[in-house]
Order: structure tokens, then C-alpha cells, then sequence
């Protein structure tokens, strides 16, 4: 190989290398966008369209046309306006549960891993106990007692999800802790609980944040499966899961009832996946991956 | 590899009980007064002094959890509101099917995940490898019940003699039952493979790195060979350990796909009991559930030992 050959081939080397460094993720950006472009068109046709998610008209059925873009259903209801209608309950309850669950669990998580020792293990065992059983199952005793709705969705899936990020968080903390400007910070007389938010919290932050994908993604699917069961969000709310399953009696004579909130659906947790592996890309440029 | 047993068992006893402990405290959870469930609005004082009694709603929770889990234990879960039909005899009628169609799921999932995973691993980074992800990236996006009703609307258009909602007991017909249970069984154990084909390819190319990976290379071991007996059996620990942990998703996932097909398993009695708010039947059909997921990955756990011999002696378990 000559000089000339070797020159581009390392300054290609090098900005692949930068490039994985400093962020033109391609696997990110499209989540990113895709999910943004969700949540906009979230907010614009449940707040600004001309239809009403629960507005009934004559027209049943109509399949697309310039009035409906995608078609009505059984009671004439705009398909188009109540998907994105749905999407708004889907990623609220999405971005509170999982929110709900990070602000609880990852201080859980950096208290066990910082102490270590005895409240680690009582604190890790609570967790995998937690985690031992299915989320749908739990899911599941807790719409039988509430009424179900957006708010029990929020609260009960939020506490679900609770140990996976103690469980994730622990581990970087465990770590961190053993570092020399931790120690250095306790050293010199920082108080524990500074000492974990600004020297140990930064470091299990990415951690963090990958599980934040994840757990939306899952809490997007669990909605929809409880909704369909007719136990998540309640109608005439609109939801995916509650669609698809009203859609099911009607999709012989109009698929895209059952078609268009399920591919929506499925587009939502495509792009928190799309956000989880992109994230883990930058993390860890090897390209090992963890999924649920 | 006592030791590790011990350990494992003792686990699970452990979550049976925690989860025995939440289905026990959602009768006393529920707004209202559980006589006056049973006997109605407009029945006497009397009765409903009798009806507490007989349930022992009067002795102390701890006593009538103890209670609970004595019959729970010995095989009597009560009797539904609803039927006055034993609950245990229920849910023995119906986990059948409901684990028929998870192991069902779970052995289509490992066909497609395993090998696809080797597969995309052994041509990382080229189109087959690229094709493979994509394919598992959307299998892990698109929910199962969607799977299932697309499938439904397939089926029923292009073949309507293929049999849909008639489940078949397997006793009785074995190759209709089997035939009934495909469709589910293939949309439940997509997401399943799916995961299972993720970390087949990480934990395949984890181990492609290590040195004695080179040295059989050097020995003169082939790509087959070298793959099947080196990387394939030292890359399954990380893969049984995500596959038990994704057990629960398949578990939770047989309550909506049973909906989806109408089949008569635990999850749609599950889902039936909660509509009509039976509560003695929701307790024993989540707990016979929650227990039966535990017991499946119980032997899981004891599938550790059998792959990594470094487990029977220490008795810890190499994750990851």
C-alpha cells in the first residue's frame, strides 16, 4: 500500500472516530426526530384540528378521502385526528410513568450502591424480588383495584418500573464509588448526600438515561396492551390499544381502522428504541447492545 | 451445586410469597366492604354479619393471610362471586392452555432468535447482519396483539378454513390444537426471538474477541466448528439470562394474545374476573400465573449449571 492510499483511508478512520465521539449519531437523530414529530403532531391535532377525537358524524366507514384523511370508523369518527388524539394519552403516560419511575428509582439505586454493604443487600434483594414478577401481572392487580384511567396508569406503572433503574443505577455507582475524587470529596469533608449528587450521580447518568428509553418504550406497549384488554384508558378517550381492539370487528371492511393506530404504535416504540440503542452506541461504540 | 439450588429455591418461595402477600391485599384494597360484595347491597345486617364471618373478614389480617395461604397452599383458592364455582378447579382447567402456548411461543422464539442471531453475527456489519437487526428492531417494536390481529385479517380473508377461535384441547386432537395455537404462538414468540436474537449476536461477537477463540482459529478448527463448539456454548449464559428475564414480557403476553384468539387460558379468565370484579378468581388466577412464571424460571436457573460447569461449584451465577 502506498503513502497516498494510507493518507484518506486514516483521516476517514479519524472521523468516524469523531464523529462517534461528538454525536452525528444517525440511529439517535432518527429517534429523535421521529419522536419529536410524534409528540408535535401530538399537540397539534388534539389541540388545533378541525375534528374532535370524539366528534361522530353520518359518514361511517368512509375509507380516506380529502375531508377524512385516513377514513372514519363505525361511528364516524375522524381516524386520523383520533390516532394522534391517542398518541397524547400514549406518550403522557409514557414520559410520566417512566419519569415517575427514574426520580424514584435512581436515588434508590445510588443509595445502594454508594453504602454497599448491608443496606445494598437488603435494598437489591426488595428489587429483584420486585422484578421477579411479570409487570403485567402487577399491572394488572392494580386495575382490578382502581379504576383504571390515565392518572392509576401513571402512579401504578410509574412504581412497576421503579427497580429497573435502582437495579441499572447501582451498578456505575458501586463503581464510581471506589474512584479516587470521591474519595478525594469525602476526604475533604463533603456531606454524603453532595457527594452522591454531584460526583456519583453524573457518572450513572447514562445509564440512566438508556433505561429512560427503554422503560418508555415498554410503558408505551403496556398501555396499549391494557387499554385493548379495555383495562388501561378509559373511552371515548381515545387510546391505540382500545382502537385496535374496536377497529377488529370492522377490519374487513376497513383495515386501516386496525392498521393505522398500530402502526402508530408501533412508530412510538420504534423511536424509544431507536433513542435506547443510539444512546448505547455513543456509550459503548463496540456495538453491544441490551434490550427490555 | 446444593448450594446453588438452595439459593435459587429459596429465592422463589420468596417471590411467591411477596406476590401471595399483593394478590392477598388486594381484597382489602378494594373501596367497600367484601360482605356487602358478596350479598349485595339490599341484604340484611344479619347476613352480612354471617358472611364475614364464614370469610374470617373479623379475625386480624395477619391471621386471615396465614389462613388464605394455608388453603391456597393445599389447593383451595375459594370459590368465585359470581358462579359459586371452585376457583382452583378453574384455573387448573385453564393453565394448561395458557403454558401450551408459552412454551409454544418460547420454542418458536428460540428456532428463529438463536440462529439468527449466529447468523447476523457471522456476517457482522454486511447487509445479511443489517437485514437480520432491522427485522428484530421491528419484531421488538410492533406489540404482539397488533401481530395477532393483522394475522387474524390475513388468515381470514386469504385461507377462511384455517381455524380460528375454536381452541382444541390437545388430548382431543392434537394436530387441530397445534394448528390452533400456531398463529398465536408465532406472534407471541416474535418480540420473544426477537430479544433473543439481540443478544445471541452481542454475546457471539463478545466472544469472537477472546483468546481462545484465536487459539482453536490457530489449532486449525473451521468457521462451523469453531463457532458451534466455542462461541455458540460460551455465549448462552448472557442469552438464558436475558431469555428468563424476557420470560415475564411472554408470561404477560399470553394474558393479551389469549384476548387477541380467544383462547380459554388464565389470561383471559384474568381479564374476565377483573370486568366483573371477582375477586376471589382474580387472586387465584394471578397467583396460579405469577407462581407458574416463577417455577418456569426456576428451571431456567437450573439450565445455568448444565451450560457453565464453573456454576456448580461456586455456586454463583455469572451474569452477563
Amino acid at each position: 500500500m502506498t503513502a497516498e492510499s494510507m493518507a484518506p483511508a486514516a483521516t476517514a478512520a479519524a472521523a468516524r472516530r469523531r464523529r462517534l465521539r461528538l454525536g452525528w449519531n444517525p440511529t439517535l437523530t432518527t429517534g429523535v426526530c421521529v419522536l419529536g414529530g410524534l409528540v408535535t403532531m401530538a399537540l397539534l391535532v388534539g389541540g388545533f384540528g378541525s375534528y374532535s377525537p370524539q366528534d361522530v358524524s353520518d359518514s361511517l366507514l368512509t375509507g380516506p378521502s380529502a375531508d377524512h384523511w385516513m377514513g372514519t370508523d363505525n361511528l364516524g369518527r375522524d381516524l386520523f385526528t383520533r390516532t394522534f388524539a391517542a398518541a397524547r394519552q400514549s406518550l403522557l403516560v409514557a414520559f410520566g410513568a417512566t419519569t415517575l419511575a427514574a426520580l424514584i428509582g435512581v436515588p434508590i439505586g445510588l443509595i445502594a450502591g454508594y453504602n454497599a454493604r448491608r443496606l445494598d443487600a437488603v435494598l437489591m434483594a426488595a428489587m429483584d424480588t420486585a422484578m421477579s414478577i411479570p409487570s403485567v401481572l402487577l399491572a394488572l392487580v392494580l386495575v382490578s383495584v382502581f379504576t383504571p384511567g390515565t392518572g392509576v396508569l401513571i402512579t401504578g406503572m410509574g412504581l412497576i418500573f421503579v427497580p429497573y433503574f435502582a437495579r441499572i443505577v447501582r451498578a456505575p455507582a458501586l463503581t464510581v464509588r471506589e474512584r479516587d475524587f470521591v474519595s478525594a470529596a469525602r476526604i475533604a469533608g463533603v456531606r454524603t448526600p453532595v457527594v452522591i449528587g454531584r460526583h456519583v450521580l453524573p457518572n450513572v447518568m447514562s445509564s440512566a438515561l438508556v433505561q429512560y428509553a427503554n422503560t418508555a418504550a415498554t410503558c408505551v406497549l403496556v398501555e396499549a396492551s391494557l387499554s385493548y384488554l379495555g383495562l388501561g384508558i378509559q373511552p371515548p378517550t381515545p387510546s391505540w390499544g382500545r382502537m385496535i381492539f374496536e377497529g377488529q370487528r370492522y377490519m374487513k371492511e376497513d383495515p386501516l381502522l386496525v392498521i393505522v393506530p398500530g402502526v402508530t404504535l408501533a412508530v412510538a416504540t420504534a423511536a424509544f428504541g431507536l433513542i435506547s440503542d443510539g444512546l448505547q452506541e455513543r456509550l459503548n461504540p463496540r456495538g453491544k447492545r441490551r434490550t427490555a | 451445586m446444593l448450594r446453588y439450588l438452595s439459593i435459587r429455591m429459596a429465592r422463589s418461595l420468596t417471590v411467591v410469597l411477596c406476590l401471595s402477600a399483593i394478590v392477598f391485599a388486594l381484597a382489602h384494597l378494594i373501596p367497600g366492604d367484601p360482605a356487602t360484595l358478596i350479598a349485595g347491597e339490599s341484604s340484611t345486617p344479619q347476613l352480612r354479619a354471617q358472611i364475614t364471618r364464614q370469610l374470617g373478614l373479623d379475625q386480624p389480617v395477619w391471621s386471615q393471610y396465614l389462613s388464605w395461604i394455608g388453603h391456597a397452599v393445599r389447593g383451595d383458592l375459594g370459590s368465585s362471586l359470581l358462579d359459586g364455582q371452585s376457583v382452583a378447579a378453574q384455573v387448573a382447567d385453564r393453565l394448561p392452555v395458557s403454558l401450551e402456548l408459552a412454551v409454544f411461543a418460547a420454542v418458536f422464539a428460540v428456532a428463529w432468535g438463536i440462529p439468527a442471531g449466529i447468523w447476523s453475527a457471522m456476517h457482522q456489519g454486511r447487509a445479511n447482519d443489517r437485514m437480520v437487526n432491522s427485522a428484530a428492531f421491528l419484531g421488538l417494536a410492533v406489540p404482539p396483539f397488533v401481530v395477532g390481529t393483522v394475522m387474524v385479517l390475513l388468515v381470514s380473508t386469504l385461507t377462511p378454513s384455517w381455524p380460528l377461535f375454536s381452541f382444541v384441547p390437545f388430548s382431543e386432537n392434537p394436530l387441530l390444537n397445534l394448528q390452533v395455537l400456531l398463529l398465536p404462538a408465532v406472534a407471541l414468540g416474535i418480540p420473544f426471538g426477537a430479544t433473543i436474537c439481540r443478544y445471541m449476536r452481542a454475546a457471539i461477537l463478545d466472544v469472537e474477541g477472546q483468546d481462545f477463540m484465536r487459539t482453536a482459529a490457530a489449532k486449525g478448527a473451521g468457521r462451523r466448528r469453531l463457532m458451534m463448539r466455542h462461541a455458540l456454548r460460551n455465549s448462552l449464559v448472557p442469552v438464558v439470562t436475558a431469555g428468563g428475564l424476557q420470560l415475564g414480557v411472554l408470561v404477560g403476553g399470553t394474558v393479551i394474545i389469549e384476548q387477541v384468539f380467544a383462547l380459554p387460558g388464565l389470561g383471559s379468565l384474568i381479564v374476565a374476573s377483573i370486568t366483573q370484579h371477582d375477586f376471589p378468581e382474580i387472586q387465584g388466577a394471578i397467583l396460579a400465573l405469577g407462581a407458574s412464571y416463577v417455577v418456569i424460571n426456576l428451571l431456567t436457573d437450573l439450565v445455568y449449571p448444565l451450560i457453565d460447569p464453573r456454576i456448580r461449584t461456586t455456586g454463583a451465577r455469572r451474569d452477563g
